[in-house]
């Protein structure tokens, strides 16, 4: 009987224990969500776009240029270039900010928040330079991937660069339309992504440096989240100027891109901590701004 | 051109001076010795037969000289013929003929003719083709035209490369644009005649003939080589497809084919849709071929196809009906490719199997679900393109997120936000019902479901309780009535499928096995009872016994609603598995990927923030074309906020022409510098918000002589908000972007009557002074029987004053004649 009486008191206090703590949990999950359904999403992505703007204000970057003893300051474009959200990923926003060196990009940043019950606030830079970059926030140096950010290669069977700006534009986003990029979510197990190629180039350039005639940054979205980021630029060798890619990404999980069924580019998943200095890529994890 | 045909060489004397200079240089030369001789006395050679010899050599070599002894290499006068122009049609109705085609036809007339004649009689000759316009070619020499090919002719543009002419394509037999454009180009001294090769299907018959006559009035004669049996009665000519080039796996679409007959008005055939083997290249019947009862003229014959697994290459065909000119255009290719965008399920489970631990309990650690919703996601996730999110329902509380290791992650599953929710394109309700959401989340659904084609899956009994449906928007979407629906004992029951050819029970390729396995369905339980089917459903399965409809499936706004009264979630689906069919296959895994696919057909997916589309799926020349974008703001909702420009593009980058076959529209400012009538590719111009619909319009018109042929166009729209940047480039922020196809299907001149028109040749050969070439022979003769202009000679003098070995004589003979004088002592 008292056996019978101890297991009953213990069943009862589990019993209590887990209301409790579910009842705990649903309040909590419950005002979280009320937060959150309260808000509509074109709010949260102003206030985004706004936080935005004050936080990429804050950083310049500077490109290492061999033989050159002039340290020159990127350019931060008009922009963001991207306003982006991605409902697959949860409440979050982003806005897609570019800085040139001479016209060209350099360094391509997402700043983004998620809303909601994961909440982060984050700005990913990646590097498109062909030299080394020293990124700076409030002078004190946060990022300086000492390699170039990417690696282009011709593109085969393209044709020559059209005379025109328009004609380029075409050019430029039919060859686009030859990639493909695929992303390996490991978020909730492993699913394989096919990224979306935005007709529309982020951003379009026409660089000072005699030996580039045009360029264009493709994005590679889920949602409208820009996951890989795709130059094309029409450069002169011996003369002629023909295309030239390549990628850069905007991401931590694996991906990788075909150009007509045949891979071109891949790389692997970056292993914690995702806030990696010396990398072409980064992520700098910022505290929210208060409302 | 000149040309020589033989040379002679022979000595002729061509004397310096006259014969009345000789005689006074002889009597010049007499006195002089006279002189000597009387003065200086008699000769001291005299007696010496030597010196004398001497003398008179060297005398005699000068005389020689002056006589003018000269060698002429004599080469006969270049002889020049007058040009003689081929004009080929390079039109496609010279593609035609059954054995050899009109073209190849043309080409081996002028070879044979031309090999006949010989090198001698084959110069100066040119050669053009007609189309849309007049283009030179260059034509080979005879000695370079092999027997076993085509004649070799390149476009003049191509003459350093080794690419041979091209076919006929031309959608036009603009031939009187290409008289006018020879006639400065002749004339009758330096023109012999127009050689004309076609089969005289050409555009303004009676302006072909006006021009004949200024030629004959030339005086040069058009001669006519007309091609093509005139004897065929007509023809049939596949002349476009509209297929959409990539489409979802399952999904069942349209297909429309263009034909154009002439000649078999009410006559029947049939059109043919194969599968291509991408390996083996072997066709085969894949849907039943569809009969069609010819118009005469343009027809367009529509058909559907459900795509498979795999992209296909598919090949249209029409059955030729005896007589016809040719059935080589009577078949027609298209790829179709799958798109790959993932389908994104949302499975709420609402079947508990806890089995929590009592730490688990104690201190809220994750606890395990069982397999059963795993098992689901695992079906489904089978497909490489469905991506399944798991949620599980206990006891009535909101869902929550099952990781991919089975274990509840502890965080509320169901999306927070709309945009969230939109983002899928299937929601699953298994054994549960919508009541375990909150009021906002089912208002989503059901805007989901109605206006942005979201397939809403309901199963099990559990799922059916009227009061989980009760004051629910989303009742009103189900296939099913559920005011009566009340729980009844489980029962098992022989589902009998009614519908066998819906594509959720589409579980075999081939049509028998797939028979026999829908027979082989396993007992399956229930326990509802007193819903009823509404009208609009479409019953897939029922119960043997009572007749009861199991599986019911309509249409809901843009969506599709599937509900099913019997459970195939949870722990149903590993019963049904292991049930259903040969093991280990999972039959069952394959119907739930089937209900999925069917449910989101018409899913437009909601991670897009602009979609654009045309109102027809293709275009004539002269049409209007009218094309809406839907831009959504951050939360899902449509809105006008943003700018959406346009920007026009050729569909192949081979594409070089300047201009679209679109028209710039009259009320809108253009900025770009363009004057033309016609859009130039890569000229932008904005959408306009539209009051009607909350999204964006932008209506045009298309060009009656478009130049892009059938293969039309992309329109690539973007979305921007913000200020417009400074930069020339973009219009301010880009919020999305996308692409829309535009296919264009003209009616070609050329298809509008394939038999050859040989009497406006004859026509233009009489009035032109020309003449009917029926055979090789005649063309042979024709470039014989030029006139020839022989030139003057040309003559190679070479005089003996310029050997210069002559004058060594003459000068060794002095020499030796002073040198013995000296030795002798005469000098």
């Amino acid at each position: 009987m008292i056996e019978r009486s101890q297991n009953s008191k213990v069943r009862n206090t589990l019993s209590v224990c887990r209301l409790l703590r579910q009842w705990t949990l649903i309040s909590f999950m419950f005002a979280v969500q009320i937060r959150c359904v309260g808000q509509e999403g074109s709010d949260l992505a102003a206030r985004t776009s706004v936080a935005a703007k004050d936080e990429v204000g804050k950083y310049d970057f500077v490109p290492e240029v061999p033989q050159s003893d002039v340290s020159e300051n990127l350019t931060l474009e008009d922009g963001p270039v991207l306003r982006w959200s991605n409902p697959t990923a949860g409440s979050v926003y982003g806005d897609v900010f570019v800085w040139t060196h001479h016209g060209r990009p350099e360094v391509v940043g997402s700043f983004h928040q998620f809303h909601g019950t994961f909440q982060q606030t984050a700005l990913e830079l990646t590097s498109l330079s062909p030299y080394g970059i020293r990124g700076y926030c409030r002078g004190q140096q946060v990022w300086h991937p000492e390699k170039p950010g990417i690696e282009l290669k011709p593109m085969t069977n393209s044709p020559a660069p059209a005379a025109v700006t328009s004609g380029r534009l075409v050019q430029m986003r039919q060859l686009a339309r030859q990639f493909s990029v695929q992303l390996l979510d490991r978020r909730n197990g492993e699913v394989l992504r096919e990224l979306r190629l935005m007709a529309q180039p982020v951003f379009r350039y026409s660089p000072t440096d005699p030996e580039l005639v045009d360029g264009a940054v493709f994005a590679f979205v889920e949602g409208t989240d820009p996951e890989a980021v795709l130059l094309l630029e029409a450069r002169r060798s011996d003369g002629d100027p023909g295309w030239m890619f390549g990628f850069a990404r905007m991401n931590i999980h694996p991906l990788q891109a075909t150009h007509n069924k045949t891979a071109v580019w891949a790389v692997d998943e970056v292993i914690p901590p995702y806030t990696r200095p010396n990398d072409t890529f980064t992520t700098l994890f910022l505290k929210a701004p208060k409302e | 051109m000149m040309f020589v045909v033989f040379a002679n060489t022979y000595l002729s004397w061509l004397p310096a001076w006259s014969s009345q200079g000789m005689f006074a240089l002889l009597a010049v030369c007499f006195v002089v010795w006279v002189c000597l001789r009387l003065f200086w006395g008699s000769s001291q050679v005299r007696g010496r037969l030597g010196l004398l010899l001497l003398r008179c050599c060297s005398l005699g070599i000068i005389a020689v000289i002056l006589m003018g002894p000269t060698m002429i290499d004599e080469q006969p006068g270049e002889t020049s013929r007058p040009s003689l122009l081929y004009v080929f049609d390079g039109s496609q109705s010279m593609q035609l003929g059954r054995q050899e085609s009109r073209w190849a036809e043309s080409l081996r007339f002028v070879r044979e003719g031309e090999q006949a004649a010989g090198p001698d009689n084959t110069q100066n000759r040119q050669a053009f083709r007609f189309g849309h316009q007049l283009q030179p070619l260059n034509l080979a020499a005879p000695s370079e035209m092999s027997s076993g090919t085509p004649l070799s002719l390149l476009p003049v543009a191509a003459a350093d490369s080794n690419s041979p002419i091209l076919p006929p394509d031309a959608s036009d037999s603009r031939l009187a644009d290409a008289l006018r454009q020879l006639l400065p180009q002749v004339n009758a001294g330096a023109t012999a005649g127009v050689v004309l090769l076609s089969d005289g299907r050409v555009r303004d018959s009676d302006t072909v003939e006006q021009l004949a006559e200024i030629f004959g009035k030339a005086s040069v004669p058009l001669h006519v080589v007309p091609t093509g049996e005139a004897a065929g009665t007509g023809d049939i000519a596949v002349v476009s497809l509209v297929v959409p080039s990539r489409v979802r796996k399952y999904t069942e679409n349209e297909l429309q084919i263009f034909l154009r007959s002439f000649g078999y008005t009410g006559q029947r055939t049939m059109v043919r849709l194969k599968k291509r083997n991408h390996l083996t290249n072997a066709e085969s019947d894949a849907f039943p071929a569809m009969p069609v009862t010819l118009s005469g003229g343009a027809q367009s014959v529509s058909m559907t196809f459900r795509m498979d697994e795999q992209s296909e290459d598919f090949v249209v065909t029409v059955d030729p009906i005896d007589g016809e000119l040719t059935d080589r255009n009577n078949r027609v290719e298209a790829r179709v490719d799958i798109n790959r965008t993932k389908v994104r399920v949302l499975y709420v489970q609402g079947q508990q199997v806890p089995t929590q631990s009592f730490l688990n309990a104690l201190f809220g650690g994750s606890s395990s679900t069982g397999s059963a919703p795993q098992d689901v996601r695992s079906a489904l996730q089978a497909d490489e393109d469905v991506e399944c999110t798991v949620l599980l329902s206990l006891g009535g509380r909101a869902p929550q997120l099952v990781n991919s290791d089975g274990n509840r992650s502890g965080t509320t599953g169901f999306p927070a936000t709309r945009a969230e929710l939109f983002a899928y394109d299937c929601v699953v309700f298994a054994d549960v019902g919508p009541n375990v959401l909150q009021e906002e989340q089912v208002q989503w659904l059901s805007q989901w479901v109605e206006g942005r084609g979201g397939g809403l899956i309901v199963t099990g009994s559990d799922a059916l309780d009227s009061q989980a449906w009760a004051d629910s928007p989303l009742e009103a979407l189900l296939p099913l009535t559920l005011t009566a629906a009340r729980p009844s004992p489980v029962q098992t029951v022989n589902a009998v499928v009614t519908a066998p050819q819906h594509p959720v029970w589409r579980l075999r390729l081939e049509e028998r096995p797939n028979a026999e396995l829908l027979q082989q369905l396993p007992p399956l339980k229930v326990s509802v009872a007193g819903y009823v089917a509404k009208p609009t459903a479409e019953i897939l399965a029922t119960d043997n016994q009572s007749g009861d409809a199991l599986l019911m499936a309509h249409r809901a706004g843009r969506g599709r609603v599937l509900v099913s009264a019997v459970g195939f979630g949870g722990t149903d689906l590993a019963t049904l598995n292991s049930g259903w069919g040969p093991q280990p296959e999972r039959v069952a895994a394959k119907f739930w990927r089937n209900m999925v696919y069917w449910a989101t057909e018409g899913s437009s997916t909601g991670r897009r923030r602009l979609i654009a589309s045309s109102d027809k799926r293709f275009y004539r020349p002269g049409d209007s074309l009218s094309v809406s974008a839907m831009a959504y703001d951050e939360g899902a909702r449509r809105t006008q906020k943003y700018r959406v420009w346009a920007m026009f593009e050729p569909t192949s980058l081979d594409d070089m022409s300047l201009y679209s076959p679109l028209l710039w529209p009259d009320n809108v400012v253009r900025e770009s510098g363009e004057v033309g009538p016609r859009i130039a590719w890569g000229e932008e111009l904005p959408l306009t918000p539209d009051a009607t619909d909350n999204g964006y319009q932008m209506k045009l018109m298309l060009s009656e002589t478009g130049s892009t042929g059938d293969s039309g166009f992309r329109i690539e729209m973007t979305a921007y908000e913000g200020e417009e940047s400074a930069s020339a480039f973009n219009h301010g922020t880009q919020v999305d972007s996308t692409s829309l196809a535009v296919q264009i299907l003209s009616d070609p001149f050329e298809q509008q009557n394939p038999l050859p028109n040989h009497e406006l040749l004859h026509r233009v050969a009489a009035v032109s002074g020309g003449s009917v070439l029926e055979s090789p022979e005649q063309l042979t003769d024709l470039l014989k029987n030029r006139t020839v202009t022989r030139g003057p000679p040309h003559r190679d003098l070479t005089p003996a004053w310029s050997r210069w070995w002559l004058w060594l004589c003459v000068l060794g003979c002095l020499t030796t004649e002073w040198i013995w004088r000296r030795v002798t002592g005469l000098a």
